[in-house]
């Protein structure tokens, strides 16, 4: 598949632990490319380097030695080009965790606005944000409510609009459905892939949810520090 | 409550919220704190104080200073949590 810009892309890549006698070589010349608009998915078992792969994404750790172009900027090139790494995940990277993680203190709609106002959005402004994305999430009749009050599937389409509230190129979604059941489980692949069509934001999902993987169109394997892509089933999610 | 909530603030450094506004945030809470633990205290002085055999005079001074004594202690407090906040790893919400 040839990248097409606006997405992430990722080339030999490559993180290594430690130093001469007692390195691990955690990731060895990865290579991805998910477009802008596309949802993949990222498998394989503990241990595999999925993990490691995904905070070299998130800008978490540094990797050693490799190139990862983000949107149409490089980001990384034996190096990072970007020196403040907290505002290039503010601003460039959604993230959606296992668990939804919101603010318990703030209600729905703080808790989607938080971002875009941490980067400087006026307040009104992101609240605005906040209210479109929960419409198109189908909770907006949340939005006054806190954290608590919302049950786990609302929440965790909460925590997919916060991932969206800045408009990022990429969302990397760590095991989002793993505590939920079959139904709620696609419930939210289906909404990731409408997000990523309508945003025009590439999403890699970071799973062993049996009950996702044949959505997918496109898979990497991870394994042993490697990737292998491969076609997905692309089954039906209506 | 801080220590309670490491993952939260793993989450909310991870998304690239800054260690100031983190800090402001757990500041803002002792403070909050502190003003609702005086409020209660002083009104449950007031009530309380005709039931106790001895007249202790506090004069609006003192409550001023007992204030100002509690927000300080809270502020002080709040920098250990502050100090604990800032040592977390974003890497931690990641599972």
């Amino acid at each position: 598949m040839t990248y097409k810009t606006g997405g992430i892309l990722i080339e030999n890549l490559r993180k290594v632990y430690g130093h001469g006698d007692t390195a691990v070589e955690a990731l060895k010349n990865v290579n991805m490319q998910v477009s802008a608009g596309e949802v993949v998915g990222l498998v394989g078992p503990s241990g595999s380097g999925k993990s490691t792969l995904l905070k070299c994404l998130g800008a978490i750790i540094e990797p050693t030695s490799g190139r990862m172009t983000l949107g149409d900027e490089v980001i990384y090139d034996n190096g990072w080009k970007i020196p403040d790494l907290r505002t290039l995940r503010r601003d460039r990277i959604g993230f959606v965790f296992q668990a939804p993680y919101l603010i318990p203190f703030l209600d729905v709609t703080d808790n989607v606005a938080l971002l875009p106002m941490l980067a400087g959005v006026p307040n009104e402004l992101a609240r605005q944000r906040a209210l479109e994305l929960l419409t198109s999430l189908d909770v907006l009749h949340r939005a006054k409510a806190e954290p608590s009050q919302l049950s786990g599937g609302e929440q965790q389409r909460v925590s997919i609009a916060r991932a969206l509230a800045n408009k990022p190129p990429v969302i990397l979604a760590d095991e989002p459905t793993a505590p939920l059941d079959s139904e709620r489980a696609l419930s939210v692949i289906r909404i990731l892939n409408d997000m990523a069509r309508l945003a025009q934001t590439a999403i890699i999902v970071v799973t062993h949810d049996e009950k996702i993987i044949p959505t997918f169109k496109r898979i990497y394997h991870i394994r042993d520090g490697q990737t292998v892509e491969e076609k997905g089933e692309g089954r039906s999610l209506e | 409550m801080t220590l309670g909530k490491i993952r939260e603030i793993a989450v909310l450094k991870l998304i690239g919220t800054h260690n100031v506004t983190i800090a402001a945030m757990i500041m803002q809470q002792a403070l909050g704190l502190g003003v609702i633990g005086f409020v209660v205290g002083k009104v449950a002085a007031t009530i309380w104080a005709p039931v106790f055999p001895k007249f202790v005079l506090l004069l609006t001074q003192d409550a001023i200073v007992g204030f100002g004594a509690t927000m300080l202690i809270c502020a002080l407090a709040s920098t250990m949590a502050i100090r604990v906040a800032l040592l977390v790893d974003p890497a931690q919400a990641i599972s």
